[in-house]
């Protein structure tokens, strides 16, 4: 496979280049039966960046793509995609969308030409030259079936699939889900360089941390279908932040701060607060206490782990 | 974007294709061959019509199941819905596609029997348009209902059984005419011969079938976006099997039970009959003329009396709550030995011809005619099996003469029983085996063989063997599976140990003992 050059995250983002919105999802909601899939979910993806959309299994980033594809359709709520605010999501702006499934499902008996011949018959803008390109580039024999492929080739077609037709949103539903390490850095090194040499706005969820932050320009995190956050990830870093006290200390934090987390380890207390940097740097604490920022993986945990109690 | 789908259609169910295109084949050799085997019904459209209740509904069946159910069940359907094309328009391209592929089936096999009849049959555009619209009609008909089929998932293969198994228990039944409902009737025996007549009310019935069962496809695959066909997909579970199963069986015993308790008690009118009810019996006599003699009535009153008399004692002996009907007709024109016995399960009962001028009341042959033929469809056949033959012929044979016959040696010397008895010696597994067994007797030997095993079955004593045929023949078996669960724990075997302590083996040496006194005949 030929190597890419990935930029250094965040060098490229969009929002420099054009403030345009190509993605706007407001207050989704989407029920299964009486299963709340999801509750309320804005988001806004930005030409050109690179979207992380983080979430546990069964946060609702599947139903909340789906929905954005127009496979299944919202109960409320509204999409704006490529300039067009719709409930649900038309087959024309669908030719727009590059979409890379959570699993997929190719027919086996297809060759990875014939499964490119068949797809580009629904797309308009198809460009077959940029497709064998692609699968030369991924080092995937055309002639050979969906069913002698790895998973990690399998992945890799499903991206050249979704990037032939020149989309001007590239959604990929958890890509690297069932992926070895490797093949799973391979891809996302791949995922990137094909957004920062196209500009091509990308959006994709996962539930690996270490994935979204090597990758994302700005990030969005879901749990129990409604959004948690959404902006940069060095935002995230500045906002959160988490409070070591001894037990006997009773904290009084000022307003404007939410409480993430509360716990207690090793007999010190570990309160996580979101605020903004301005508040973080006018808080008043006693000298036994210490505040630290937290790594990703800490701040997400802390996210979905418990319901935020506002003080 | 359709050609696409259509091509990938056509490729990915290549198999299916020549699958079918092998039925057709094997029609048009049907057609073919129909010639030289004296053309069955006169005329080569009335073998179409009997293939078509076999080669469009298994065409579209293979079709619905590549076409619909290997798309949800291979998940493949996940990756054509995120492709840009609204879901709707995927069902149609499928629908068209599958409705096309089998309406070129019944228009080709069409042309084909017409081909092979064109110096026979004389060709109107009437009758062309006929046999053209009810053809297709047929077609698009099995192909709605393979489609909307498709959709069933895991269920297909129960929905299928439950589907085929109602219409011919519906036909079987008497009760609804299948054959002669929507589309079943366009394609009934009449198919090859109306030239004139439109079947409008068929046709209508077929539109309206084909309408619901079209929209119930269509709203299995976009309903809640497809995700009821996606979840009937998955695989079916044990626990559900079992149910599925258990549910099943329930409605075939209550179907069964039901119909059973909705037939007319009276299945047969006689005009001017005479009655008798006599316990559980019940007989009428009439004569096949307008007006019968004096003495024509005299001898219905008497033999309709006489049988229901004979017939009541059975019912009380055997424990029976009710017995078939039964219908004695007198026919003058009948030979005094001339005997017909129509039986009929459902409904259940027996039409006995004979000239009852020239028959005593008494008659031991017409009693063992009747008996045989009232307690056979008083169990739907079922004793006419290999172990329980003998039960019912050596019943028929002893009853009538029971009180006359008390030793082997008394019933040989009965009218009947004087020729010489080819087997001597019967062993246990004769017993199981008893249709085979009969088949080394001549009819004669076959009535004295089971008469002697009955006096054979007294020697346990006159209520044992009363119990032990009562538990075999006084069962009144429903037309369902309950019948065949109870023969299933009822064994003769078992029976016999049961109420007369002894078993197959022993009786089987009994038996023998009975045959040996044969070698004593005058």
């Amino acid at each position: 496979m030929k190597s890419f050059e990935t930029p250094p995250s965040g060098a490229m983002i969009q929002t420099d280049v054009s403030n345009s919105n190509v993605l706007e999802v407001r207050n989704l909601k989407r029920h299964f039966g009486k299963v709340p899939a999801v509750e309320s979910v804005d988001l806004n993806v930005v030409a050109g960046e690179i979207y992380g959309f983080l979430g546990i299994n069964g946060a609702g980033k599947t139903t909340t793509i789906r929905s954005i594809m127009g496979i299944i359709a919202p109960e409320s709520g509204t999409i704006r995609l490529v300039g067009e605010t719709t409930r649900r999501t038309s087959v024309k702006q669908r030719r727009s969308i590059g979409y890379v499934s959570q699993e997929q499902n190719f027919y086996p008996w297809m060759t990875c030409k014939a499964l490119g011949k068949f797809v580009g018959s629904f797309y308009p803008n198809w460009d077959a030259a940029e497709f064998s390109r692609l699968l030369e580039v991924f080092s995937i024999p055309q002639d050979r079936k969906v069913s002698a492929l790895s998973g990690g080739m399998k992945a890799k077609l499903a991206l050249a699939l979704a990037v032939a037709p020149r989309p001007e949103l590239l959604i990929l539903d958890e890509p690297t889900a069932g992926l070895d390490p490797v093949a799973r850095s391979e891809f996302m090194e791949i995922i990137v360089a094909q957004s920062r040499q196209h500009q091509r706005t990308t959006f994709f969820s996962s539930h690996l941390i270490d994935e979204v932050e090597r990758c994302a320009d700005r990030i969005g995190i879901i749990h129990a279908g409604r959004m948690r956050f959404e902006g940069q990830l060095d935002e995230l870093h500045d906002q959160v932040r988490c409070i070591y006290s001894p037990p006997e200390i009773v904290l009084e934090i000022p307003s404007g701060f939410e409480s993430w987390r509360q716990r207690e380890v090793d007999g010190v207390m570990q309160h996580t607060f979101r605020g903004t940097p301005e508040r973080w740097d006018a808080l008043e604490l006693p000298a036994q206490v210490v505040v630290r920022r937290l790594p990703l993986e800490a701040i997400f945990i802390a996210c979905v782990s418990t319901e935020r109690i506002a003080i | 974007m359709i050609r696409g789908l259509i091509e990938k259609e056509c490729r990915q169910h290549a198999t299916l294709l020549v699958f079918i295109a092998l039925l057709l084949v094997a029609g048009q050799l049907a057609l073919v061959s129909n010639k030289f085997l004296g053309n069955a019904g006169g005329s080569s459209f009335f073998l179409l019509s009997q293939l078509w209740f076999y080669i469009l509904p298994l065409a579209a069946l293979v079709l619905g199941t590549g076409l619909v159910a290997t798309e949800f069940r291979n998940k493949t359907q996940l990756f054509l819905e995120g492709l840009p094309m609204p879901r709707w328009m995927m069902l149609v391209v499928k629908y068209l596609l599958g409705l096309g592929i089998v309406s070129i089936c019944a228009v080709a096999l069409l042309a084909g029997a017409w081909w092979k009849g064109r110096d026979a049959e004389a060709m109107t555009v009437n009758f062309a348009l006929l046999l053209l619209v009810k053809s297709v009609a047929w077609a698009w008909f099995c192909w709605s209902v393979c489609f909307a089929h498709g959709f069933l998932g895991r269920y297909r293969g129960w929905a299928g059984v439950t589907l085929v198994l109602g219409l011919l228990l519906l036909q079987g039944m008497g009760g609804v005419m299948v054959t002669h409902f929507g589309p079943f009737e366009l394609i009934s025996n009449r198919f090859a011969y109306e030239r004139f007549i439109w079947p409008v009310e068929a046709l209508w019935v077929t539109a309206a079938l084909i309408m619901v069962t079209t929209l119930a496809g269509f709203a299995f695959g976009l309903v809640r976006d497809a995700t009821v066909a996606s979840m009937m997909s998955e695989k079916m579970s044990m626990r559900e099997k079992v149910v599925l199963t258990i549910m099943m069986l329930a409605g075939m015993v209550a179907i069964g039970t039901i119909h059973e308790r909705s037939t007319s008690q009276k299945p047969l009118n006689l005009p001017d009959s005479v009655d008798f009810k006599r316990g559980s019996a019940t007989v009428s006599a009439a004569a096949a003329v307008t007006t019968p003699t004096a003495e024509e009535k005299l001898a219905l009153t008497a033999h309709a009396m006489a049988t229901a008399e004979m017939l009541e004692q059975v019912g009380a002996y055997l424990g029976c709550e009710s017995l078939p009907p039964v219908y004695i007709i007198h026919r003058r024109d009948f030979g005094t030995d001339t005997t017909e016995v129509d039986d009929s399960q459902t409904p259940k009962r027996v039409v006995v011809r004979r000239n009852l001028l020239t028959t005593k009341t008494e008659d031991v042959d017409l009693q063992s005619q009747i008996l045989a033929a009232v307690l056979g469809v008083h169990q739907l056949g079922r004793l006419s099996s290999d172990t329980r033959g003998w039960v019912l012929e050596g019943f028929a044979t002893w009853w009538p003469v029971r009180e006359m016959a008390r030793t082997p040696a008394d019933f040989i010397k009965l009218p009947g029983h004087e020729g010489k008895l080819s087997v001597r010696t019967l062993r246990s597994g004769d017993l199981e085996t008893w249709l085979k067994t009969e088949e080394r007797m001549e009819p004669a030997e076959q009535k004295t063989c089971t008469g002697l095993g009955m006096i054979a079955l007294g020697d346990y004593g006159d209520e044992p063997r009363r119990r032990f045929l009562g538990a075999v023949l006084g069962y009144s078996a429903p037309l369902n599976v309950r019948a065949t669960l109870h023969d299933w724990l009822h064994p003769v075997d078992r029976t016999l140990k049961s109420t007369t302590g002894s078993d197959l083996p022993a009786l089987a040496q009994k038996w023998s003992t009975a045959l040996q006194t044969e070698r004593a005949k005058p």
